[in-house]
C-alpha cells in the first residue's frame, strides 16, 4: 500500500481513528491496554508516528508523551521510520540463511544501489518470519513468499511498481 | 502453504471456514463444557495430562492457580511465535483459526476468565485477517458464550516483532500498553498485565484442548507416552528435503524426525548438526541424534534446524548471538551486556582477528551468565554458544589461527 502525502502531512488523528481508538479502549481493563493498537493503527493510515501524532495520542490516553514513545521505541515495528513505500521483509533467520537467504539480500540491496533515482521500495531485513518451512522467505506488501528467488522478488517488485496507485 | 506431513489430530480439521468447521466437530466440545460446568473441563484436562506446548507445565495445575485467584481474571492466546525455526503458531493459526478460537474459549470457561485476547506477531498478516473473519463468524452464529450464556469478547491483537513479547511475562506487560520488560516482582497467576490474575497460553496447546474434551482424555494420552500423552507440531527446517511440519508423539526421536519424515540432507551431502530445539537449545552433533525429543525439548517448543556439512559453526555461534543480543530487552545487566559480550567476542573470532585467550574467555562468559537474568533469556543465549564451543572446537580454533576454517559461509552475514 502506498500512503499519499497528503496523508503523511498529516498531523492531526481523524474522527475515524479517535472512534476506533475509544472503541478499542473499551475492550480493555484499563484504556491503556489499547495503546499498542492504536499504534499500529495510526502507522497504517498515517505511514508515519510524527510527533505531533504521538503527542495527540498520548492525550487520547491521558499519558505523558514521553510514555508513548517509549513503547513506540521498544517495538521494532514502529523503530523504521516512515512506512510511505511498499516494504520488502527480508527474513535473516539461520533457517532461511541456510536456504541462500544472504544471497538474496545481496542481489536485492546491489538493486537498490543500482538503481538511479529512488527506490520505490524500501528493503528491510527482519529476524524471523515464522516461515522457515518456506525458506528463503519475505514479505512484500504483508504478503508472504517463499521460498523466495532473487528472480521471483525482482518479478514481483516490477509487477507492483507497474500496478496503478 | 506448506501442509504438515503426517496428519494428525491438530491438522485433521484445517479449515476456515465456520460451517465446514463445525461439520468436521468444531465448537462441539465447547458446547458440551458449557453445558456440563468448568469441574468437569478441569477434570478432563487433568486426566489427560495435557502440558503446556511452550512452557511445558502441566494445563490443569496452571487452570487450577488461576481459578483460586480472586479477582477478574485474564487469558491470553499467545501467538507471537518470535523465534527463527518456529512457524507451528502460524500454520495453525492460519488453517485453524476456529480450532484456536475454541480452545481459548474452553480455557476462559474453566479458569473463570472475563478477559480474552488473542495475541498475533505483525509479521503474520494473512493469520490475523483470517482470524478477524473467523471471530466475527464465530461471534454472528452466537458461540462466543461463557457458561452463563452471556457474549464474551475475544479481543484479536497485533503484537509486536520483538522476540521478547514471546515471553509470558513481558507479553502481559506489552498487553498492558507498556513497554514489554519481564516483571521479576510479580507472578502473573496473581498479578498478570494491568495488575490483574493472567495466564499466558501457546496457541498449540489451545489447540489440543477441544480434542481433548469430544474424544476424551484416555484417547489423548494413546497418542503419545506416559510420560508425554498426546501429540506436537514438529518444526523442521534447514539442510531437509522435506521442511515442514510433522505431528508426532513427544518421544519420537530426533533422528526419525530428520531422516525418516524431512528426508534428510538433500543433494548428497552429510549431516554436520541439528539445533534440536531453536536458537536456545544445544546443538546435536552428527552420530548423536537418537535421542527422543521429549529429553531435547520438554515441551515440543522451537524448531529442528537441520545443518550440513558446509556449515561453519563459528557463522552459526555469531547468527544466534547476533539475535539474542538484538532481541535482549535491555532490562537487565547481565543479559544487556553479557549477550553484548558474546556476540563481539563471536564476530572478533570469525573475522580471524580473535585471540586464543578469547576462547577461554567466550567459554567463562557464557559458564558465568547463567541464571542470572531477571528471566530465561539470557540462559537461551549462552547454552547453544557453549555447546557448540564444546562439540565443535575446532571450527573455533581455526578461525583463531587461521583465520576461518575453510567451510562454506552461507551463514556469513
Amino acid at each position: 500500500m502506498t500512503i499519499s502525502e497528503a496523508t503523511i502531512a498529516e498531523a492531526a488523528i481523524s474522527e475515524e481513528s479517535r472512534a476506533w481508538i475509544r472503541g478499542e479502549q473499551a475492550r480493555y481493563p484499563e484504556p491503556r491496554g489499547a495503546l499498542l493498537p492504536a499504534l499500529h493503527h495510526l502507522q497504517e493510515r498515517h505511514g508515519r508516528l510524527s510527533v505531533s501524532l504521538l503527542e495527540e495520542l498520548a492525550s487520547l490516553f491521558a499519558l505523558r508523551p514521553v510514555e508513548v514513545l517509549a513503547v513506540v521505541r521498544f517495538h521494532p515495528d514502529f523503530a523504521r521510520g516512515s512506512v510511505d513505500r511498499p516494504r520488502l521483509s527480508l527474513c535473516r533467520g539461520v533457517s532461511c540463511a541456510l536456504r541462500g537467504g544472504e544471497e538474496l539480500r545481496r542481489a536485492l540491496e546491489a538493486d537498490q544501489r543500482s538503481s538511479p533515482e529512488a527506490p520505490a521500495w524500501a528493503l528491510v531485513t527482519v529476524d524471523c518470519l515464522g516461515a522457515c518451512d518456506r525458506a528463503p522467505a519475505a514479505v512484500l506488501d504483508d504478503e508472504l513468499r517463499g521460498p523466495a528467488s532473487v528472480a521471483s522478488l525482482r518479478k514481483a517488485l516490477a509487477a507492483l511498481e507497474a500496478a496503478p496507485g | 502453504m506448506v501442509a504438515p506431513q503426517v496428519t494428525g489430530p491438530l491438522s485433521e480439521h484445517a479449515t476456515t471456514d465456520l460451517l465446514a468447521a463445525r461439520d468436521r466437530g468444531g465448537y462441539e466440545a465447547l458446547g458440551q463444557a458449557l453445558e456440563r460446568g468448568p469441574e468437569d473441563l478441569f477434570d478432563r484436562i487433568e486426566e489427560a495430562g495435557l502440558r503446556g506446548r511452550g512452557g511445558g507445565e502441566g494445563v490443569a495445575a496452571r487452570w487450577a492457580r488461576l481459578a483460586r485467584a480472586t479477582g477478574d481474571k485474564l487469558l491470553v492466546g499467545n501467538g507471537q511465535e518470535s523465534e527463527p525455526g518456529s512457524f507451528r503458531d502460524r500454520w495453525l493459526l492460519e488453517h485453524t483459526p476456529h480450532r484456536v478460537i475454541e480452545g481459548l474459549l474452553l480455557a476462559a470457561h474453566a479458569t473463570g476468565a472475563r478477559w480474552c485476547f488473542l495475541v498475533v506477531r505483525p509479521e503474520y498478516r494473512a493469520a490475523e485477517q483470517g482470524l478477524q473473519t473467523a471471530l466475527a463468524a464465530a461471534r454472528e452464529a452466537g458461540l462466543l458464550r461463557d457458561g452463563r450464556g452471556r457474549e464474551r469478547d475475544v479481543v484479536l491483537v497485533r503484537g509486536s516483532g520483538a522476540a521478547i513479547c514471546g515471553e509470558q511475562r513481558a507479553l502481559l506487560e506489552m498487553l498492558s500498553g507498556r513497554p514489554a520488560l519481564p516483571r521479576a516482582d510479580r507472578v502473573p497467576a496473581r498479578a498478570g498485565a494491568f495488575g490483574l490474575p493472567s495466564l499466558v497460553h501457546n496457541v498449540e496447546t489451545l489447540c489440543h484442548l477441544p480434542g481433548i474434551v469430544r474424544r476424551g482424555a484416555e484417547w489423548f494420552r494413546s497418542l503419545g507416552t506416559a510420560e508425554h500423552p498426546g501429540t506436537t507440531l514438529f518444526c523442521v527446517s534447514g539442510h531437509v528435503s522435506r521442511p515442514g511440519l510433522y505431528e508426532l508423539p513427544l518421544s519420537t526421536p530426533l533422528d526419525e524426525l530428520v531422516f525418516q519424515r524431512a528426508g534428510g540432507v538433500p543433494e548428497g551431502r552429510k549431516l554436520r548438526a541439528v539445533l534440536p530445539a531453536g536458537l536456545a537449545s544445544a546443538i546435536r552433533p552428527a552420530g548423536q541424534l537418537a535421542v527422543p525429543m521429549a529429553e531435547l525439548s520438554p515441551s515440543g517448543r522451537g524448531g529442528i534446524v537441520v545443518m550440513d556439512e558446509r556449515t561453519c559453526m563459528v557463522d552459526l555461534a555469531c547468527r544466534i548471538a547476533d539475535f539474542h543480543g538484538a532481541e535482549s530487552c535491555g532490562q537487565c545487566l547481565p543479559c544487556r551486556e553479557g549477550t553484548s559480550l558474546l556476540a563481539r567476542l563471536l564476530r572478533r573470532i570469525q573475522r580471524g582477528a580473535g585471540a586464543p585467550s578469547d576462547l577461554a574467555l567466550l567459554e567463562d562468559v557464557a559458564t558465568k551468565l547463567q541464571g542470572q537474568g531477571l528471566c530465561g533469556f539470557v540462559d537461551a543465549a549462552r547454552r547453544p554458544i557453549l555447546s557448540l564451543l564444546q562439540h565443535f572446537r575446532d571450527d573455533f580454533e581455526q578461525h583463531v589461527i587461521g583465520g576461518g576454517c575453510g567451510r562454506d559461509r552461507v551463514l556469513d552475514a
